[in-house]
């Protein structure tokens, strides 16, 4: 097989729930051969192909079809209609668990993964030492399954599904579940599959994971493809149409809100810049002009492009006196050590009451940063100095 | 193929480790439980009723209940595990793909290796005390067919339970049923001519009847019962390969 070989290939995958009310339709229904169950459409013409070596992301609002369309490519559910071809090993990490039985040890579970999935006890003896380490179990691996917590679980069952080698890799919303650490070694990991030249269709409500690791991304809608192509453009569609969404709920979720800050504002933030220095830190800069002296304190945050906050900072948090301002003042915040990945990010600052409770004056900047960081946590620490002349 | 068989061995540990070790008087109910039920048949029908299996002959009742009852037990035991083996196994059977035909398969094949034991244990005593039958030898293709009846029937049963789970409440009244009507606790020459007909509908009728003949009579079993047997076993298998092949498709569906 050549580099370019389609490794994934769907045509028109379409999955039709039926719902039945009572058990017995279903045997009426095959009795009297008319129909008694109302349907549900969950998957519609799926039809897309993936190269060796591609990454996959699926999105898409809960019961888009994501999992239905990986319990598919899985081989566990049969589509109603279509046709699909896999070649190679198939590896998948389906919701929790992947199918281990609770009452055998985390050992004989292994030996049974690799058994279900075809490999021979040889080769799964081989790999049993890794998978042990990988998944930092090595005092709980002789004990049952069911005694295991759901991040136990998660780490075994990641391990066993990636050790096996496979050609390629499906993931499905479970990384969330495994801590900071876990999930940064995972996606260390499926980086290494991804530069073995492996495929992997991965899906999360991750849309930062996503576009840090997947080329290509399909959003999945009402059991249709939405969009497919580079990770970038579908993912702005993605968050932008979520956006949208949310706003039409009014949730006012976000830490920094300008809207409730006091009405009769007098302190005013303008000429707000932020330019990046080198790698690793960051110089944000602003002017405060008051109306009338006045004492508070001054904070910072920064947002993903989903809204999600990485960090967020107050002098108040550092332990520093309110800062009293007077007529103009600029203020300089140097960040450093930072530790997030190269994409734009929003970025706030704000100046707080003297307690730091509420927001007085928010403005926010969208600003790319660049650190080349490819992978990276979702909660972060920076250093951060502020500095009022 | 190579890799189904490999697989069928390794559920065939599995299962049989589950048995022997899960519990920790799993050796000793394997073995008491079927020792109780030959018990109580051996005391009820013996002791109490007088039953003579053969007016002729001086055939001990317990040599006639054991010739054929390992091999109901096998496949009522078996009949029973594989009704329920594909819910127990749904989590497996959702999330990997593998054939999940070799479950049904595994525990028939489980219940059939056990109660074989008990049956070669069971001959050693009778060949010490009656003398060396080289006719016994026939019993070998009788299991096989009873076996593969079995498998046909298991894996009929294991693929409808997940869509109409009532079967599992009924199925212990059905195997009862079919057990009080064959010869297994009585021989088929004591059931009176009218009622014959409703012992050769079923079909254990013909297995048990057959070992009786073999073991305790030292005669060929009529020609009749082979064909029976043969043509039985086969149909019920093609029938059983055809449903599951058919209703395995839903299993993710409905479990």
């Amino acid at each position: 097989m050549s580099y370019k070989d389609e490794v994934v290939k769907a045509e028109n995958l379409t999955k039709i729930y039926k719902l039945y009310n009572k058990p017995i339709n279903r045997l009426k229904e095959i009795i009297f051969k008319k129909p008694f169950h109302m349907q549900i459409i969950a998957l519609k013409g799926i039809t897309f192909n993936l190269k060796r070596g591609e990454t996959l992301g699926i999105i898409g609002e809960n019961g888009a079809g994501k999992s239905t369309l990986l319990k598919i490519l899985s081989k566990t559910l049969t589509p109603t209609n279509g046709y699909f071809e896999m070649n190679g090993l198939v590896s998948s990490l389906l919701e929790l668990g992947s199918g281990f039985h609770p009452e055998f040890t985390g050992i004989d579970n292994i030996f049974f993964y690799g058994a279900l999935i075809g490999l021979d006890k040889e080769f799964m003896k081989k790999k049993i030492e890794e998978i042990i380490d990988f998944s930092e179990l090595k005092d709980f691996i002789n004990y049952p399954i069911k005694t295991y917590s759901t991040g136990m679980y998660l780490r075994l069952a990641f391990s066993v599904a990636t050790s096996v080698d496979p050609d390629i890799l499906i993931i499905d919303e479970a990384l969330s579940v495994g801590d900071q650490c876990f999930q940064k070694k995972c996606l260390d990991k499926m980086d290494s599959f991804k530069k073995r030249n492996k495929t992997i269709i991965f899906c999360s409500h991750d849309t930062y994971q996503i576009r840090m690791f997947c080329e290509k991304t399909m959003w999945l809608h009402n059991g249709k493809i939405k969009m497919f192509g580079k990770s970038d453009d579908v993912i702005n569609a993605y968050t932008n149409h979520s956006r949208e969404k949310s706003e039409k709920y009014k949730t006012n979720t976000e830490i920094i809100n300008p809207e409730a800050s006091q009405k009769d504002t007098f302190i005013f933030i303008n000429d707000l810049t932020a330019t990046q220095k080198d790698n690793k830190s960051i110089l944000i800069e602003f002017n405060v002009s008051t109306l009338e002296p006045f004492e508070g304190h001054i904070g910072w945050s920064i947002l993903r492009r989903d809204m999600l906050q990485i960090s967020f900072i107050t002098t108040y948090m550092q332990g520093l006196k309110p800062i009293k301002f007077e007529g103009s003042q600029k203020v300089k915040i140097i960040v450093d050590n930072l530790n997030i990945v190269n994409d734009n990010y929003f970025i706030y600052v704000g100046i707080f009451d003297k307690m730091a409770y509420k927001p007085i004056a928010v403005e926010s900047i969208d600003h790319p940063i660049h650190t080349g960081y490819e992978i990276h946590n979702s909660l972060s620490f920076f250093d951060s100095k502020f500095i009022v002349e | 193929m190579k890799r189904k068989f490999d697989l069928f061995i390794y559920f065939l540990k599995k299962d049989i480790k589950a048995r022997y070790a899960g519990s920790g008087f799993g050796l000793l109910w394997a073995i008491l439980i079927p020792l109780a039920q030959i018990a109580l048949f051996w005391f009820v029908f013996s002791g109490i009723m007088k039953a003579r299996p053969y007016s002729n002959t001086q055939v001990p009742y317990i040599y006639f209940l054991l010739s054929s009852f390992f091999f109901w037990l096998a496949f009522s035991e078996g009949i029973i595990r594989s009704s329920s083996i594909i819910i127990e196994n749904a989590e497996i059977i959702k999330k990997i793909p593998f054939p999940n035909i070799l479950l049904p398969i595994t525990v028939i094949s489980t219940s059939y290796l056990l109660n074989f034991l008990g049956f070669v244990f069971f001959l050693i005593i009778y060949t010490i005390s009656t003398g060396v039958n080289p006719l016994i030898i026939l019993v070998i293709p009788i299991i096989l067919f009873q076996f593969i009846f079995s498998i046909g029937i298991g894996i009929f049963i294991a693929s409808i339970v997940p869509y109409v789970r009532d079967i599992n409440q009924v199925l212990g009244y059905i195997l009862q049923g079919m057990f009080f009507l064959s010869p297994i606790i009585y021989s088929i020459e004591s059931v009176p001519e009218r009622f014959k007909t409703i012992f050769y509908l079923n079909p254990i009728t013909y297995f048990a009847s057959s070992y009786h003949k073999i073991i305790l009579l030292r005669e060929m079993p009529p020609f009749n019962y082979l064909i029976t047997i043969i043509i039985s076993s086969s149909v019920v298998l093609l029938v059983g390969y055809y449903t599951f092949k058919k209703l395995k498709e839903g299993f993710a569906d409905v479990l």
